[in-house]
């Protein structure tokens, strides 16, 4: 190995990289580009643009009820998006989130359903557990391909995926569905299983903290120990990280792990706090959205609570919008389309930016994200 | 005459494949050459959307189904320029701009035909496109109505994956798209312009899947539903995958899921107790499968997905 390094005279010789402010705001810059051209599109809709927003603030920030259903939309989205983040830093670029996050609803409801009844300190993470197991399950099938067969995650995710949602809809249409009914979902969850509510008159639950501890577990995950630095140095490098020592595979699949686990922990928060029963088609989008979201919050764990915030808000105030506004709710999955893209797009300055002020070489494309790296396969 | 009365629900189902996998066979076909310039394009499904909307539109405006096909045509090749502007000339993460550009579509067709139509309780509708056979083809028993007796899209559609086939490995311009897939840098050093390249491939890709979806709303249907591809444009890319990069594969992955969606809807309506789900899942276990190699090696183009950047200027 290595002679061992003094950190002191480390970090004299190369200072720490530190993003300079003006590159933090440019994702900011970029949503609100995207609203002034949202803005643009509804005037020349002939509707008037500054209603719009203002009726899409209050229906997602207005009254306490409507901020409950925007934290509510907030929890799922924020926890899968933050298991693909770390997917994401350790250069696995899976789009199997919405797989993972159905396993995850599928087994918190299995476990809820099948499990004798136990008391809710037991069968509430019982149930949490089970869902996190599958998520992780689900995403180590892809993981495992990257790794020992070269098969292209995006590739192998598209059908875990497709597998994933046909296979609920078997399940609610056949073996759980509720007995004695015709449609297709599954029998009521003991109330032993559910998340507790923590706001009256609101579906405001108890799983809304849940993101906020996942965030700063994997900033510690990723920032503060050897696994994660590993995981991140494979996704900066693989080839160096192989030449470095580090075993790549091993903290690939990690990471992977990780962050099948939280979108199969969102699955069991919609079962557990919201829906109380497994139907086909619950959470449809939020596997997908979370993708772009983790990309808009940079990969950084805080930023990424933060973009899911605006995303769910953007949800939840678009029946607002059209109510008071008469403009027609899909203009928000429109703005949200354009906010991803904004968002991608002013990556391109960023190193212009760095070439400018001279701190970090100029030539790294796509932002913070790690290329596509075929060469992570053993 | 017992014969043929055996003969005749398999007929309906063989041409029921047939019509179903038309628009998924119009996709994958662009998408092939898409794939195969190195550029991973999972905005079919937007581009698909776009076209459905923009095809019935033209259709019901004009009178003509042409004219909707031109412009759902057009509408899909307008959304992969935009593609390729953040995925080729930026080189942003080509699946984050896809995901985009899908939000981008849902929300934009939604938009418009609800700005256009309102929320009007009868929906719209366009005269329904009638088959036009085949003169003496269409007479041959069992091989008549199955392929002979078909709108004039499906007819393309199978015409495509030949086409493609002698584009891709009998011209010199399908040799630079191939090398452009497999290695970008060589292709670059031999005076392959890689970018253009890349940015033809995916328009092409573009005008077909706009001209798959507008075979949903004009041929498949005679109106336009909100999100009424529902996962084609997903399906597109999985034939692609299933078909492993080539033009005779993805001919058959696309009668493949086309069958697999045909012996559903019959299974639905006969109460036979197969689950249905288990026959669509069907091919894309397969796909699964055939991907870890165990059967064949994938042939998967070597820069899929990996953007363009030219070291030395």
């Amino acid at each position: 190995m290595t002679a061992k390094r003094s950190p002191p005279t480390f970090r004299k010789v190369a200072p720490r990289a530190r993003w300079p402010l003006i590159e933090v705001l440019l994702p900011v810059v970029a949503v609100v580009a995207a609203l002034l051209l949202g803005a643009l599109i509804i005037a020349f809709a002939g509707l008037n643009p500054l209603r719009a927003y203002a009726a899409l603030a209050r229906g997602a920030f207005g009254s306490v009820g409507s901020f409950s259903e925007t934290l509510v939309r907030f929890c799922p989205l924020a926890l899968c998006a933050l298991g693909v983040l770390v997917a994401f830093r350790a250069g696995f670029f899976s789009i199997g989130a919405d797989g993972q996050f159905y396993l995850g609803a599928l087994a918190a409801t299995f476990v809820a359903l099948k499990v004798p009844a136990l008391p809710s300190i037991v069968l509430v993470p019982l149930c949490m557990a089970g869902a996190m197991a599958a998520g992780t399950l689900w995403a180590l099938v892809a993981g495992l391909l990257k790794v020992r067969l070269g098969v292209n995650e995006v590739v192998s995710t598209i059908m875990l995926n497709a597998i994933a949602s046909l296979l609920i809809d078997f399940l609610v249409r056949g073996p759980l569905r509720a007995p004695g009914t015709d449609l297709q979902y599954t029998a009521v969850i003991p109330k032993f299983a559910w998340l507790p509510r923590i706001l009256p008159h609101t579906r405001l639950h108890a799983g809304v903290f849940l993101p906020l501890i996942a965030a700063l577990l994997v900033y510690i995950f990723l920032w503060r120990m050897s696994a994660g630095f590993d995981s991140r140095v494979t996704g900066a490098n693989s080839v160096a990280a192989r030449h470095a020592g580090i075993n790549v595979g091993g903290s690939v699949l990690g990471a992977v792990a990780i962050s099948g686990a939280l979108a199969g922990l969102a699955g069991a928060v919609e079962i557990q706090a919201v829906f109380h029963r497994l139907q086909a088609g619950i959470g449809s989008d939020y596997g997908y959205t979370a993708i772009p979201i983790a990309l808009v919050g940079k990969t950084l764990p805080g930023a990424t609570l933060l973009a899911a915030l605006i995303f769910a808000a953007l949800g939840v105030g678009s029946a607002m919008m059209q109510i008071k506004a008469s403009v027609p709710s899909p203009l928000v999955v429109l703005l949200q389309g354009l906010i991803i893209l904004f968002v991608v797009g002013s990556d391109m300055f960023v190193p212009k930016l760095r070439k400018w002020r001279q701190t970090l070489p100029p030539e790294t494309t796509s932002g913070n994200l790690p290329p596509m790296d075929p060469s992570i396969a053993e | 005459m017992l014969n043929s009365f055996a003969l005749a629900p398999s007929i309906g189902f063989l041409a029921a494949t047939v019509r179903l996998s038309t628009p998924l066979l119009l996709a994958a076909s662009g998408e092939l050459v898409t794939e195969r310039a190195g550029v991973l394009n999972l905005s079919i499904e937007g581009m698909m959307l776009n076209g459905a909307l923009f095809g019935f539109l033209g259709a019901y405006f004009s009178g003509s189904l042409f004219v909707g096909w031109l412009a759902g045509m057009l509408a899909g090749a307008l959304l992969a320029l935009l593609f390729s502007f953040f995925a080729i000339t930026l080189r942003s993460h080509q699946v984050i701009v896809a995901l985009g550009i899908n939000l981008l579509a849902l929300g934009e067709t939604s938009f418009l035909y609800r700005k256009i139509f309102g929320l009007a309780t009868l929906t719209p509708q366009i005269k329904p496109a009638l088959p036009h056979p085949i003169p003496t083809l269409s007479h041959i028993p069992l091989l008549g109505p199955v392929l002979f007796d078909q709108t004039i899209l499906t007819y393309a559609a199978f015409l495509f994956p030949p086409l493609v086939w002698i584009f891709l490995y009998k011209t010199p311009a399908g040799r630079s798209l191939r090398a452009v897939g497999e290695n970008a840098v060589a292709a670059d050093s031999v005076g392959v312009d890689v970018q253009c390249i890349r940015y033809l491939a995916t328009i092409f890709g573009g005008l077909l899947a706009g001209l798959a979806g507008a075979y949903l709303s004009t041929v498949a249907l005679n109106l336009f539903l909100e999100n009424m591809t529902g996962g084609a444009g997903w399906i597109a890319v999985t034939i692609v995958i299933f078909g492993n990069w080539s033009p005779l594969g993805i001919a058959l992955a696309a009668l493949t899921f086309g069958g697999a969606e045909a012996l559903q809807l019959r299974l639905q309506s006969s109460g036979i107790g197969v689950p249905r789900e288990f026959i669509v899942m069907f091919p894309y276990l397969l796909t699964l499968v055939a991907l870890s190699g165990f059967v064949k090696r994938s042939k998967s183009p070597a820069q899929l997905c990996i953007p363009f950047i030219r070291s030395f200027q």
